[in-house]
């Protein structure tokens, strides 16, 4: 029983994270990171403050 | 004569410089301007291009552009003193000049952006300052876009933007558009001028335009170790003083001087910094006269505060810029008026000085230039570097094109064998772990979840993570090294011949590593139409992502010759972009010849350091992937291939089993018969279940398009899976074929599954043939959504991404019939 219950949660927690890419890849213009979410995206830049 | 008439190793003084529009603007910027000195050093193996060394630096150009300048052979009984008046700074009104307004500053922020010529070390500097990881290479053109970083420095926080190289911020490239639109719109407190030391004449060119443009700028003079290492002379801080810009020696790649640097930023943000003063660059009397004229009715026409100078506004109005023209037609209120009065100037100063008013003002800046370095500058002359040794190889028109295909099969070749042993290792942990929860765990869903799903998955692809470090390794030493630009200068002809432009190449090359940077980076290309093509058949370069999957097929069937059936995979998709590209240029994208203008920038070798660092960033990307797109992807495979789990079926084989075993005990059937009837039902139980899961409809409902393929639904599905990411195909693949058989020690990795799994028929899925057709299928159909979408973006139209969905997918599904079906008649 445990075992199916985080299974469930497991798969809310990834429609979850469907749904919200989905949204921001249609409706939003501005950049999310890892936006094309290759092997390779070199265009994220690594915010740092030293 | 023509520049084209000379011989290598000869040396001309231009006189004239023909043509029209982008191409003759770009090739003034770059120093062909009167009275230069141009040496002819080699030609391409095809004999086009030609690379000419002008100015300290080295370029190729197309034998047909060269043949639009003008030359003369340099008299050496003449003192050698260029054509073009020096500006004499001995004699300038300092009456004119003023110091920058003192405003009061706020805030304890400071946005910088860096600007300079392609590869002048722009990037290095961003990344050693912000601690970024932007990707840097020995070639113009790497950076496309801008980037931000921080930094805090004594007390400030600095917002530093990394802008695209140019050699100028006129209006004909997109980058050149961008960085001045940036420049004036979103008005950065400082300006960093990246200098490259090397080359100092071309690059103050840039300098001149921003002196213009009144923007507070630094210059940061990169690469200074190279300068002083050449044993020539540079008083940085005279030059300084004239110009009134503070100068700062920095060494991109050890981070040396940033301190002092951004010191001085804060000095001049400050208003403290001594060298600051604002000067006027004389354009000489006539065009002086002219820039009056205009100031006068801009300033009376103006309706509010302008973007830019009003001084500036007149020079480009005189240079004939499109862009500026627009300006002052939309923010002035009597437009017309400035526009004629521009034109009427405009015929005086023509007639004038004999040469239209574009040359005048590129001669007059070169002249700013040349007056200042003749004051501070004193150059060593050098003989052959080890540049012309390796170029006077690698380029040579009998070993340049055998050179470059050896270098590329030996890149594959190092990918699979290299990388065969950390693979190996890499399998056995992933097995050992898939064990250890295998034996560990209490049966039920999450342990299936986690066996069959994200360690069957993720793990699947993890594997090749050695292949994909070592392949980008080589292409990082490539681009680092200045190799890149070569393989270029050699391809143009061929290039050319396809309908496109050496400059294509580069982006061709970057799509071995990723898709969506290498048409990014197509915003080089000058010509909308060889940019589209380009773009267009970038995915037909098989991108890393796509390496797992031929890996996993080739150790399988072609193990003993995988090095050469990788390198076959790469060739066919070459030769398919090159189709392609002359199919589009005949019936979607008439004929537009763009000239091939490229700098060679000397041979740089690759520190140790650099190479390391791009390995790990490679790394860590692909780590990263895992943890993203591969693992979501492998959990959604699992789900929708373990629901709905219909428990009758189940119960039914159960009960067979039972049935089996009874007899058994019974002593009615043996052993063996035994373990061959339950092997038989697990086998039916799996076969039910996986059809009758909703990955199981999905696949049996495309089926029917993949069978002429040799495909069965499970492959239908993984192909369709890789649409989100190409290594997905082989999660897919990870999680859709196990428990087939007898799991044990030695079947345990996929690739034994693979090479095992049968049809319910008996026969195996997968045979050379159906491999084959398999892998020209994942190598011709689109590589991603991520590519569509960067297609969509720099094309600006979904079409673009659609019409790359259907052709890619059209042409993968037809080859891949067409290998399948008339390879069947044969074996």
């Amino acid at each position: 029983m445990i075992q199916e219950i985080i299974v469930a949660i497991i798969g809310f927690i990834v429609l979850g994270i469907i749904i919200r890419k989905m949204y921001f890849f249609f409706f939003r213009k501005e950049e999310s990171e890892n936006v094309c979410g290759c092997t390779d995206c070199y265009y994220n830049s690594v915010k740092k403050v030293k | 004569m023509n520049l084209s008439d000379l011989k290598t190793g000869e040396i001309g003084i231009i006189t004239k410089v023909n043509g029209s529009g982008a191409f003759r603007k770009r090739i003034l910027e770059m120093g062909f301007i009167k009275g230069k000195a141009v040496k002819v050093i080699l030609n391409a193996p095809l004999k086009d291009p030609i690379k000419y060394k002008i100015m300290d630096y080295e370029v190729s150009l197309r034998r047909s552009e060269s043949q639009l300048i003008e030359v003369t052979y340099p008299d050496y009984n003449k003192k050698n003193t260029p054509l073009a008046e020096a500006y004499d700074f001995d004699n300038i009104d300092d009456s004119d000049n003023q110091d920058l307004e003192k405003t009061v500053k706020d805030g304890k922020t400071i946005t910088v952006a860096l600007v300079g010529n392609p590869n002048a070390g722009k990037t290095t500097l961003f990344n050693l300052a912000s601690g970024g990881h932007e990707r840097v290479g020995n070639y113009g053109g790497v950076t496309v876009d801008s980037k931000e970083g921080k930094l805090k420095h004594a007390g400030y926080k600095f917002n530093i933007i990394d802008l695209p190289g140019t050699y100028s911020i006129s209006a004909y490239t997109p980058e050149e558009l961008y960085v001045r639109k940036y420049l004036i719109e979103d008005k950065p407190d400082i300006v960093i001028n990246v200098v490259a030391a090397s080359n100092l004449e071309r690059n103050l060119y840039l300098t001149t335009e921003l002196i213009d443009l009144g923007v507070p700028v630094v210059i940061a003079l990169n690469m200074y170790d190279e300068l002083v290492s050449s044993g020539s002379e540079f008083d940085h801080d005279k030059l300084a003083k004239l110009i009134g810009i503070p100068i700062i020696p920095t060494v991109g790649r050890s981070g040396k001087g940033l301190p002092e640097l951004f010191d001085t930023i804060i000095r001049i943000y400050e208003n403290k910094e001594p060298y600051v003063k604002k000067i006027k660059i004389y354009y000489g009397n006539a065009m002086e006269n002219a820039i009056s004229k205009l100031n006068i009715l801009i300033e009376k026409n103006r309706t509010g505060e302008t973007d830019y100078p009003p001084r500036y506004l007149s020079i480009k109005l005189l240079e004939k810029d499109k862009v500026i023209t627009e300006y002052i037609k939309q923010n002035f209120s009597n437009p017309n008026e400035i526009l004629a009065l521009c034109t009427k100037e405009i015929k005086i100063l023509e007639a004038s000085l004999q040469e239209d008013t574009e040359s005048a003002v590129t001669n007059a800046r070169y002249g700013f230039i040349t007056g200042a370095l003749k004051e501070t500058y004193k150059e060593k002359q050098h003989e052959s570097d080890s540049t012309r040794i390796i170029d006077a190889i690698v380029t040579n028109k009998y070993l340049g094109f055998p050179l470059f295909f050896l270098f590329m099969w030996i890149m594959f070749e190092c990918t699979f064998r290299l990388g065969q042993y950390p693979m190996d290792w890499i399998e056995t942990g992933v097995g050992a772990l898939s064990d250890f929860i295998r034996n560990s765990m209490p049966e039920g869903m999450l342990k299936d979840l986690l066996v069959d799903g994200i360690i069957g998955g993720v793990g699947g692809v993890i594997v090749f993570l050695p292949n994909i470090v070592i392949l980008y390794a080589f292409i990082s030493f490539m681009e680092d090294s200045g190799y890149m630009a070569r393989a270029a200068f050699i391809m143009d002809k061929v290039m050319h011949r396809m309908g496109l432009h050496g400059k294509s190449f580069i982006p061709l090359v970057m799509g071995f590593g990723c898709n969506v940077p290498a048409i990014m980076s197509t915003r080089t290309i000058e010509s909308r139409n060889n940019r589209m093509i380009t773009m267009l058949i970038t995915p037909f370069m098989s991108c890393s992502a796509r390496l797992p999957v031929y890996l996993l097929f080739t150790a399988i069937f072609f193990k003993e010759h995988a090095g050469l059936v990788l390198f076959g995979l790469y060739v066919t998709g070459i030769v398919l972009a090159v189709i392609s590209a002359r199919l589009l240029k005949r019936f979607f994208f008439s004929r537009d010849d763009t000239p091939f203008v490229m700098e060679l920038p000397p041979y740089r070798m690759p520190t140790a350091k650099s190479v390391g660092v791009h390995m790990w960033d490679k790394s860590r990307q692909y780590l990263r992937k895992m943890g993203g797109v591969i693992l979501i992807a492998s959990i959604i495979i699992w789900f929708l291939g373990y629901f709905p789990n219909d428990r009758k079926f189940d119960d039914k084989i159960e009960e067979q089993i039972s049935l089996i075993e009874k007899k058994f005990d019974n002593k009615e059937i043996t052993k063996e018969e035994k373990e061959a009837q339950i092997t038989n039902l697990e086998r039916q139980r799996n076969l039910e279940h996986a059809e009758n899961s909703y990955i199981g409809q999905i696949g049996k409902f495309i089926e029917p398009a993949v069978k002429p393929l040799g495909f069965d639904w499970k492959i239908g599905v993984s192909l369709a899976s890789g649409m989100a990411a190409k290594e997905v195909v082989v999660s897919t693949l990870g999680v859709l074929y196990t428990g087939q058989q007898d799991q044990d020690e030695e079947s345990d990795s996929l690739r034994d599954r693979l090479a095992n799994a049968t049809n319910p028929d008996g026969s195996p899925t997968f045979t050379p043939l159906v491999v084959i057709s398999l892998l020209l299928f994942v190598l011709i159909y689109f590589p991603c959504i991520a590519v569509i979408a960067a297609i969509k973006g720099e094309s600006g139209s979904w079409k673009w991404g659609l019409f790359t969905i259907v052709y890619t997918t059209s042409l993968a599904w037809i080859l891949s019939f067409l290998v399948y079906q008339i390879g069947s008649l044969f074996i």
